[in-house]
């Protein structure tokens, strides 16, 4: 394709497969590597600027890229006058200052319809929607030895964090009356399945209520989960944990629930005291255990993170690439690539949930066809040949 | 037909009454020896039982006819095999939770759809959905007096009730049940209180806070909290931050005690005085080392800041009424505002109040709180405006305040509409259209 790229990498955990998508598209890549763009310190934000724009000055470049938007990235390539592409597969993804976020030299690509109409609104444009991509082929690839079918067979697993002990640190901090009022907005969001409430709930008023020096500490000690800046809380750091309480809350009922009737297997680096029937696996590689837990479950559950408001989770399509069988949670975006009941199960509530995962255990014909359709579906449209495609049509690089 | 229609010796009674027999009806009014109460339980004392028999004794009706529920007149109506026909069109009207909702002679309208489906779910098998409507069309011509208006009462809390000052509750329910009231009141289009309160905080609220009902009332008990304790603080809390956020540019009429408003001012201007102290010490750090004029002149700042402060503080009271019961007066304030404030009571989930109408039919332009009932009958942005928060209630001043010619067009359509479709005689000929 005759394009260069400079690509920023921060240990983001798709690079192989990208950087395997991007050499293949015949891309010269040259990638930036050491380098730590979410610092918050004026200092070390000017250190980051200095030694990236020595980088991109080395030679010419048609872009530079990244996977998230790096607010001190979008800097340096409008004051040199660079195309940046940052393709996000976090949400919320798009920080910084209005100014750096409405650059004209930004090309941002957003999973989350919801993100990028609120983005939109706000008067940021050379915003895309654009789903994520999987590599079928490489997931596809690791071997499942013999031994390795009994550790990964379940009726149910679940991959994916509880947030449980960072919520329980931070909860502690508060008072009985701040941690109940906090609690009853999450249990709020909770119920809500198909819409973020907590963006019009909490207010500054709230967050100034709670605020003291020592819940801003602890806050700070998990910055990169809440990107807590200079000493303060803010409205949207109070909204993301608020977001990741309901969740964890809902992972935790639902899980819970799932064990008391069906064999369910949890992988994650979390634990806690109600999921005494879950069999605990602990963390699993992405490349090399992942792709088997899925192809050997029965059914692969995803909650998404309440922080992803419409999007499709990098989880859903990794599952469906591993011919796994799907129950998620609701999220809009799903039906931009997906039809439900045929590619993939959705769920609205804990209790259908449950009875969701009853029915299609007992039916294994239907759960496997639905399984092969949704890996049909997300191979051939839901790979990175595909939606690089659609990136380099929206930037003109093509 | 020969309808009994019980009276209360208002308007409106005499109105409907008026109106059924426009539509080829014979009514008979009656009216209780002693008031009786719609937004409690209704009981009857004996003079008032002996009285209402004697009234059936001595004639045969085909209706009974009541402006909101009465368990009772539904139990008498039932024994007679007479129809029972009643219009809920205020609320909170409590006897709905009662058993006789089921009664086969009943046929309850509601002025609130949620209202309507609440009947259903606890057996009203003829529960139907009527909204309020104006009783009369205004006849004062449009004149700009006040820039806004907000009529209304606001009920002040008991302190030691469950949201107040002293409330019984410990911290963590008193948490719980503010996050659960906070929620509510800036989610406006659902209820997130019934079946939602936690079994520890429900008992704890139901061990202060007793809450007593006739043996056969047996719907869901969170609806009884959210009925007694949750709606009206929620009203209260809407109404006082709206009005903290708009007095000093509408025209109030209220009971609310200006003390409370006023202390509720002198917060705001405390905080105010604070920041502004803050910033002038700040900027005194930052400037310290500077010549000692630059000091006077922050002295100086300080002064005028708080001058102006003070000054907007005593303002805004020039601007605060008592209440106005008398509707044709009310009808008049409507006529003589470029915007009229309404805020409805959350006892009404999703209805249209009679303010409402008033307004409309007084061609006032309306600004009112999002009711899920007025988009059946209009169209926001063409016959009125609403809001979901206070942000976006100021957001509709700062749009619709400057633009004359555009706050008529759309009071005029919203009375144009009442004209055509939402007297009460439309409701009348629908009411008899349905039984």
């Amino acid at each position: 394709m005759g394009l260069r790229l400079l690509v920023h990498d921060w240990g983001f955990w798709t690079k192989d497969d990208l950087y395997k998508a991007l050499y293949a598209e015949g891309i010269e890549l040259f990638i930036s590597y050491g380098l730590d763009g979410r610092v918050t310190q004026k200092e070390e934000q000017d250190k980051f600027k200095e030694e990236f724009e020595k980088r991109l000055l080395e030679r010419e470049y048609d872009a530079v890229f990244s996977i998230n938007f790096t607010p001190l990235i979008a800097e340096v390539c409008n004051r040199n006058n660079v195309m940046y592409i940052s393709w996000c597969y976090d949400s919320p993804a798009v920080g910084g200052t209005m100014e750096q976020r409405m650059y004209d030299t930004n090309r941002i690509f957003l999973f989350d319809s919801s993100e990028l109409k609120r983005n939109q609104k706000v008067g940021v444009n050379n915003l895309h929607f654009l789903n994520l991509a999987t590599n079928v082929n490489r997931m596809n690839s690791v071997k499942l030895l013999p031994a390795q079918k009994e550790k990964y067979s379940s009726e149910i697993s679940f991959v994916g964090q509880l947030y449980s002990r960072e919520l329980q640190e931070i909860m502690q901090l508060l008072g009985p009356y701040e941690s109940n009022f906090i609690q009853s907005i999450v249990d709020m969001q909770m119920r809500e399945q198909t819409e973020n409430i907590v963006g019009k709930l909490i207010t500054s008023e709230i967050v100034e209520a709670i605020t003291s020096e020592e819940l801003i500490e602890k806050m700070s000690k998990y910055n990169k989960l809440y990107n807590v800046q200079e000493g303060a809380l803010r409205v949207s750091t109070l909204q993301l944990f608020l977001l990741h309480s309901a969740t964890n809350r809902e992972r935790l009922l639902l899980l819970s629930l799932l064990s008391k009737h069906f064999k369910v297997k949890l992988y994650s680096p979390d634990k806690h005291d109600i999921l005494n029937e879950v069999e605990h696996c602990g963390l699993v590689s992405y490349t090399d255990e992942m792709p088997l837990v899925f192809r050997c479950s029965k059914i692969n559950l995803n909650i998404t993170s309440k922080s992803i408001e419409t999007g499709i989770p990098q989880r859903c399509l990794d599952i469906m690439g591993c011919h796994g069988f799907l129950l998620t949670n609701y999220q809009e975006d799903l039906f931009t690539e997906f039809e439900e009941n045929k590619d993939l199960v959705i769920y609205r509530s804990i209790e259908e949930a449950f009875d969701k995962a009853d029915f299609y255990l007992k039916h294994d014909g239907l759960r496997r066809k639905i399984a092969e359709n949704g890996y049909k579906k997300v191979r051939d449209k839901c790979n990175y040949h595909v939606q690089l495609e659609k990136i380099w049509k929206k930037t003109g690089l093509k | 037909m020969k309808i009994l229609m019980i009276t209360y010796s208002d308007k409106l009674s005499a109105h409907i009454a008026q109106c059924f027999e426009t539509c080829g009806q014979e009514v008979i009014l009656y009216e209780f020896p002693h008031d009786i109460d719609t937004h409690q339980f209704v009981v009857l004392d004996e003079t008032n039982r002996a009285d209402f028999s004697n009234a059936l004794k001595n004639e045969v009706y085909d209706v009974i006819f009541s402006i909101e529920y009465i368990h009772e007149i539904s139990m008498y109506a039932n024994a007679l095999g007479v129809i029972y026909l009643s219009w809920i069109l205020y609320l909170p009207n409590p006897d709905i939770y009662r058993s006789s909702v089921g009664n086969l002679c009943n046929a309850i309208f509601a002025c609130d759809s949620t209202v309507v489906e609440l009947l259903k779910s606890y057996g009203a098998e003829n529960a139907y959905y009527l909204a309020n409507a104006a009783i009369s069309l205004g006849n004062n011509d449009y004149k700009s007096k006040y820039g806004a208006s907000f009529i209304e009462k606001i009920t002040i809390l008991s302190e030691e009730g469950p949201f107040g000052i002293e409330s019984k509750l410990s911290a963590a329910s008193r948490g719980y049940i503010d996050g659960m009231a906070h929620c509510q009141r800036l989610l406006h289009d659902r209820d997130v209180i019934s079946g939602n309160i936690p079994q520890n905080v429900r008992d704890e609220l139901l061990d202060k806070y007793r809450i007593l009902t006739p043996t056969d009332v047996s719907v869901n008990i969170d609806e009884l909290i959210n009925y007694n304790y949750f709606r009206p603080y929620i009203t209260m809390q809407e109404r006082r931050i709206a009005l903290a956020s708009m007095k000093h540019v509408a025209a109030v009429f209220s009971d609310i005690p200006v003390d409370i408003l006023d202390t509720e001012e002198k917060k705001i201007e405390s905080e105010e005085i604070m920041k502004s102290e803050e910033k002038i010490k700040s900027k005194e750090k930052v400037e310290s080392e500077e010549t000692l004029e630059t000091e006077e002149m922050t002295g100086l700042e300080e002064n005028e800041q708080l001058q102006k402060i003070q000054e907007k503080s005593d303002k805004w009271k020039e601007n605060f009424h008592d209440y106005i019961t008398d509707i044709s007066k009310r009808k008049e304030i409507y006529a003589q505002s470029d915007i009229n404030v309404y805020i409805t009571d959350r006892a009404m989930p999703s209805g249209i109040a009679h303010q409402v109408f008033d307004i409309m039919s007084s061609r006032g332009f309306l600004l009112m709180s999002h009711q899920n009932d007025m988009a059946k009958h209009f169209v926001c942005g063409k016959d009125y405006i609403e809001f979901s928060n206070v942000t976006d209630m100021t957001q509709a001043f700062i749009e619709y305040g400057p633009k004359s010619d555009l706050r008529r067009e759309i009071a005029e359509n919203g009375f144009n509409k009442i004209k055509k479709e939402h007297l009460m005689i439309h409701r009348i000929q629908e009411l008899l259209s349905v039984f």
